[in-house]
C-alpha cells in the first residue's frame, strides 16, 4: 500500500504529512524546515535534557552512592536497594502508599464514575452541582492538610472526637496512631473527588446518546444503562484515569506532610511512629532531613518501578476489557 | 634635584590619600531567623555595625524559623550561602559535624575571643579541633507567669531567683488550674515546652539522657533518676497543671512562647523574646526560675554565628563576627539573647539593655549557669524517637519506665548508626 493511502485510511487527508514525504526525498527546503522545527521546540529540549533528563540519571547515579550533599559521593552498589528490604521504615511507607492507592484510587474513581453519571443526567440545578463538586480542588492540598489537623486532633480537642463523644464513642488518636494515620489521609482526599468527577463527566458526555436513547426504547433503565453503556464505553477514560490515579497515589506527599508537621518541632516527622509515612515523605524525609541522598535516590527509583509495573498491569488488564464505541 | 623630590613627595602623598578615600567598600551578606520586631532588632544591630565599619556594607536576610532552615540547607549545598549565618546549636549538627562551613581556625583572634566564651558553647562550633563558628548568644527560658491569675488565687508571686521545688509548684499548680463545671479545664497552671522539658527534668532528678551530647555512645536515661524524671512529667498532665501534647503549641492555650498572653495560663516557659508581646498587652508579668529537684536544670540553646564555605570576603565577615560576639556583646543583647562571652555577662546584668526591669532579667541570668543543651549529633532520629516517646508519655499511653526503656533501646540503636 502506497504511504499516502495509508495515512488516507488512518483518516487524515492525504496532504497532511506531505512535508515528512517530501523531506523523506531529500528536498533542501523542508530539511531547512526541519531545522527552523528543531530550533523552535530546542527550548523546551534544553529545559528537558537539564532539567528532567539529566537529573534522572543522575539519581540514579546517586542511588549507588553515599552522599551527603557535602562530601563526595562514595559508591556502594545495589546496597541502598538492598538495604530498603529490612528497612521497616520503607516497608510502613509502601504498606500505607499502597493502601491509599487502593481505597482513594479505587473508591475514588468508582464514586468519580457515579457521581459523573448523575451528574451528567438533564436534570435541574445540574451544573450547579458540578461547580459545588468541582469547587474543592481549587483548596491547596497542604491548606487542606492543616485544616483537618485540628479535625483530626487527638483526645477532646478534635473536631471528629467532639462528635464522636457526642455519640458516646471513646476518644482516638486519628493522627497518631499508625493503623489509622493513613485512613486519615485517604478521607482527606476524597475532598478532592470533583478533578476525577469533571473528567468521567467529559467522558460520558462523549458518548454516542444513541446508545442511551436505544437502550431506553429497549426498557433499560438507569442502572442498566450504566453498568451496560456508561461503563464499558468509558473504559479510555477509566485507564486514563488510573493510571494518572496510580501516579498520584505513588506521589502522595502534600496531604501526609501537613498533617504531620507539628508547630514547635524543628524536625519534621512522619506523624508518630511514622502514622503518616508514605513513599515520597520518606524519600524527602530521607533526602532533606537526614541528608542520606544515595538512600532517597533508591527509594525513588522504587517507587518509579513500582508505576511502571501497575501501569503495565492496568494497560494489559484494561486493553482486554475496553469497548470503543468506534469499533462497535 | 629638590623641586623633583618634593613633586615625588607630592605625588606619593596623593595616592596615599586617594587609595585611603577611596578604599573598596566591602558589601557581605548577613541572615538570621526573626519574626518582625527580632528582624527590626537585629537590623538595628547590623545598622550600627557599618557605623562603626563604614567600608564593610552588610546586607541582611531575615527569615521566619522553619523557612530560614530550608533555605539555609539549599544556599549552603549549592554554595550560595550568606556570608555570615545565624545557628541554633540544635539546627547546626548536620553542618558541624560534616565540617561544611567555613573553618575560622587560623582566623586572627579566633581561638582568643572563643576562649572568652561560656563554658558549655564551644563543643556546639568545634569539630576535630577546628573551629566553625563563634557562640554569639545563649537563649534562656526561665518562667514567666501572670500576676493578675497569681492574685486571683491569692498566691504569692514566686522569688524571681530561688527556683520552686516540684512538690512546691504541684501546690500552686492545683490552686491555678481552672476547672468548668463539666470537669473541663478552662484554665492551666502552666504550659511547658515539653519536647525539651523532659530532659531538664531527668538531670534535675539527678539523672543524665546521654553519655556525650555531640559523639554519644550511650543511652543513660534507663535508671531510677531518668524515670523519676519523666515521670514527674506525667504527673503534672495527669494532675491537669499543664496542657495534653496536643495542645502545647497549637491549642486554645498558646504554645510555651505565648500562653500567658492567652489569659487563660498562668505560666509558660519562655524566653526573654517573648515579653515583647505581654508588655505589649498590657499584662502584668514576672518572671522566676524553672523548679527544680535534686539539682537545678534547663533546657537552652547557643546561638552561634558562622561564615559561609563559599565567602568571598571571610575577613569582612569575621570583621561582623568579632563585634558581634565581642565589643557589640551589650549591643547584641538587646535582641534578647544573653551574652555568650563571659567578660560581657555582669556588664548585661548591671546596664540591663534588655529594656525590662532588673527583677525580670533576673530569673534568666540565674538559670544561665543551670543551661544543657541536648544532643547535637547530625540525624534527626534522636529527636524523632524522644519527640515520639514523651508524647506517648504525655498522653498517658506508656509508663515512665517504659518509655525509658524505649529511649534506651532504641536510641542506643541510633546512636550506632550515626554517620558523622
Amino acid at each position: 500500500m502506497e504511504i499516502t493511502e495509508r495515512v488516507e485510511s488512518a483518516g487524515f487527508p492525504a496532504d497532511s504529512f506531505k512535508g515528512v514525504f517530501l523531506l523523506a526525498k531529500g528536498r533542501s527546503l523542508l530539511a531547512k524546515r526541519n531545522l527552523m522545527g528543531w530550533v523552535y521546540v530546542s527550548p523546551w529540549i534544553i529545559g528537558f535534557l537539564c532539567f528532567q533528563a539529566f537529573p534522572i540519571f543522575y539519581s540514579f547515579y546517586i542511588s549507588l552512592h553515599k552522599w551527603d550533599m557535602l562530601r563526595k559521593p562514595t559508591f556502594l552498589g545495589l546496597s541502598n536497594y538492598t538495604s530498603l528490604v529490612s528497612d521497616p521504615r520503607f516497608l510502613i511507607s509502601l504498606r500505607n502508599t499502597f493502601l491509599f492507592m487502593l481505597f482513594s484510587m479505587g473508591l475514588g474513581i468508582s464514586l468519580g464514575i457515579f457521581i459523573a453519571a448523575l451528574l451528567a443526567e438533564k436534570m435541574k440545578g445540574t451544573h450547579i452541582y458540578r461547580t459545588l463538586f468541582y469547587l474543592p480542588n481549587l483548596v491547596v492540598p497542604v491548606a487542606f492538610g492543616m485544616m483537618m489537623r485540628p479535625i483530626f486532633a487527638g483526645q477532646d480537642y478534635g473536631l471528629v472526637n467532639i462528635i464522636l463523644s457526642r455519640l458516646g464513642v471513646a476518644n482516638f488518636q486519628w493522627l497518631d496512631n499508625p493503623s489509622t494515620g493513613i485512613w486519615v489521609v485517604i478521607i482527606t482526599n476524597f475532598w478532592f473527588i470533583g478533578a476525577c468527577m469533571i473528567i468521567f463527566l467529559a467522558g460520558i458526555k462523549s458518548i454516542n446518546r444513541a446508545y442511551y436513547e436505544a437502550a431506553e426504547i429497549d426498557g433499560a433503565g438507569w442502572f442498566r444503562r450504566f453498568f451496560n453503556i456508561t461503563i464499558p464505553l468509558l473504559g479510555p477514560v477509566i485507564f486514563f484515569q488510573t493510571v494518572s490515579g496510580l501516579i498520584y497515589a505513588l506521589q502522595i506527599f502534600d496531604i501526609p506532610i501537613s498533617l504531620a508537621n507539628l508547630g514547635g518541632s524543628v524536625h519534621t516527622t512522619m506523624g508518630r511512629n511514622d502514622s503518616l509515612a508514605s513513599l515520597i515523605f520518606y524519600l524527602y524525609f530521607l533526602g532533606f532531613r537526614e541528608w542520606k541522598m544515595g538512600h532517597a535516590s533508591a527509594v525513588g527509583w522504587v517507587v518509579f518501578l513500582i508505576g511502571l509495573l501497575f501501569t503495565f498491569v492496568i494497560i494489559w488488564v484494561l486493553r482486554r476489557s475496553w469497548y470503543s464505541q468506534d469499533a462497535n | 634635584m629638590r623641586k623633583k623630590i618634593l613633586f615625588i613627595g607630592l605625588c606619593l602623598i596623593l595616592v596615599v590619600a586617594t587609595s585611603v578615600l577611596a578604599a573598596p567598600k566591602v558589601t557581605i551578606t548577613y541572615t538570621r531567623w526573626a519574626g518582625t520586631q527580632e528582624a527590626r532588632d537585629f537590623q538595628a544591630l547590623i545598622d550600627l555595625f557599618m557605623e562603626k565599619n563604614p567600608n564593610i556594607k552588610v546586607e541582611t536576610e531575615f527569615l521566619p524559623w522553619d523557612p530560614y532552615w530550608n533555605k539555609l540547607m539549599t544556599t549552603i549545598i549549592g554554595r550560595t550561602a550568606p556570608d555570615v549565618i545565624s545557628f541554633s546549636h540544635q539546627m547546626s549538627a548536620q553542618y558541624v559535624s560534616r565540617e561544611a562551613l567555613y573553618d575560622m581556625t587560623k582566623l586572627p583572634g579566633v581561638s582568643k575571643l572563643l576562649d572568652e566564651m561560656q563554658e558549655g558553647t564551644r563543643a556546639a562550633v568545634m569539630v576535630n579541633k577546628k573551629i566553625y563558628g563563634m557562640p554569639v548568644g545563649a537563649g534562656v527560658r526561665a518562667v514567666i507567669y501572670n500576676k493578675a491569675l497569681f492574685d486571683q488565687a491569692g498566691l504569692a508571686y514566686p522569688d524571681n531567683e530561688d527556683p520552686m521545688t516540684w512538690d512546691e509548684f504541684l501546690k500552686i499548680a492545683e490552686k491555678l488550674t481552672i476547672k468548668d463545671k463539666n470537669g473541663k479545664v478552662i484554665q492551666y497552671a502552666a504550659n511547658f515546652h515539653k519536647r525539651e522539658m523532659w530532659e531538664s527534668l531527668v538531670v534535675q532528678a539527678g539523672g543524665k539522657f546521654i553519655d556525650d551530647y555531640t559523639k554519644p555512645t550511650k543511652i543513660l536515661i534507663n535508671n531510677k533518676e531518668g524515670i523519676a524524671g519523666l515521670q514527674f512529667l506525667r504527673t503534672m498532665v495527669e494532675k491537669k497543671a499543664i496542657p495534653p501534647w496536643e495542645d502545647d503549641w497549637e491549642g486554645a492555650f498558646g504554645s510555651p512562647d505565648s500562653a500567658v498572653a492567652t489569659g487563660k495560663v498562668a505560666m509558660m516557659q519562655a524566653g526573654p523574646w517573648s515579653l515583647g508581646p505581654l508588655k505589649d498587652n498590657n499584662i502584668k508579668f514576672g518572671t522566676c526560675p524553672l523548679f527544680m529537684n535534686k539539682q537545678r536544670a534547663n533546657r537552652g540553646y547557643i546561638n552561634f554565628l558562622a561564615i559561609s564555605r563559599n565567602s568571598k570576603n571571610p575577613q569582612a565577615a569575621w570583621k561582623l563576627i568579632e563585634w558581634m560576639c565581642g565589643d557589640g556583646q551589650l549591643d547584641f543583647t538587646k535582641t534578647g539573647d544573653l551574652p555568650a562571652n563571659k567578660n560581657y555577662l555582669a556588664a548585661a546584668q548591671k546596664e540591663n539593655p534588655y529594656g525590662y526591669p532588673e527583677e525580670v532579667m533576673a530569673a534568666f541570668f540565674s538559670e544561665l549557669p543551670y543551661v544543657i543543651t541536648g544532643p547535637m549529633v547530625p540525624t534527626t532520629e534522636l529527636i524523632t524517637l524522644t519527640e515520639n516517646t514523651v508524647q506517648d508519655l504525655t498522653s498517658l499511653r506508656i509508663s515512665p519506665s517504659e518509655a525509658a526503656a524505649r529511649i534506651e533501646e532504641m536510641g542506643d540503636e541510633i546512636i550506632a548508626n550515626i554517620e558523622y
